[in-house]
């Protein structure tokens, strides 16, 4: 599998290059190739694995 | 010239005046922390060194696609796709095993030169890393 591209629902681009999804309730961890993390407020919509692409619905 | 921005694009309001330090994240996409002061408004000019090898002296002017750091992020990423295509082509080989077990030998001896060339280029890759690492080591 490769690097996420996680967008949001609009298509609008939050993170690119995610090696690591996690989901703590409400919130969506993002980790970064670098091992930079990120945390988004929202819920996985859509994974789609063959493209890497990640879309999160944001409140 | 910068604008400085929450984590939800939104432009973030902070007092004026004394120095001081905040996380921000500029317009281009950098994201870093750094000391500045401002001025009325938040458009000013600055320069700083945030670790990007591709800043010109005066501002930010990026030419490639990184995040503020290019050559950490170009170690990493080719990092990750070496030893991403090493699975593969082990992925590959096995295919190749479980083909000629099928009995069909030319899809696998065709898979098996696949994979010979698919290292050949990740060795390439390899050696690119390597000219990477020792370009920022001399620096």
């Amino acid at each position: 599998m490769c690097l996420a591209t996680v967008k949001k629902s609009d298509e609008t681009v939050l993170c690119k290059n995610i090696s690591r999804i996690d989901v703590d309730g409400t919130k969506v961890i993002l980790k970064d190739i670098m091992g930079e993390e990120r945390i988004i407020e929202g819920k996985i919509l859509m994974v789609d694995l063959a493209n890497s692409i990640v879309k999160l619905e944001c409140p | 010239m910068h604008l400085v921005k929450d984590e939800s694009g939104n432009m973030a309001a902070h007092p004026h005046g004394d120095e001081h330090t905040h996380k921000h994240v500029h317009e281009d996409g950098a994201t870093h922390t750094h000391a500045h002061s401002h001025e009325a408004g938040h458009e000013h000019i600055h320069t700083h060194d945030c670790g990007c090898k591709n800043h010109q002296a005066d501002g930010h002017q990026h030419d490639c696609d990184c995040q503020g750091n290019c050559a950490d992020e170009t170690i990493a990423l080719l990092t990750y796709m070496h030893q991403h295509n090493e699975q593969h082509a082990q992925e590959l080989e096995q295919m190749a095993v479980n083909l000629r077990k099928m009995g069909i030998e030319d899809a696998a001896r065709s898979i098996d030169e696949g994979v010979s060339d698919f290292q050949k280029g990740n060795m390439r890759l390899s050696l690119a890393l390597t000219l990477v690492r020792n370009s920022m080591d001399n620096k």
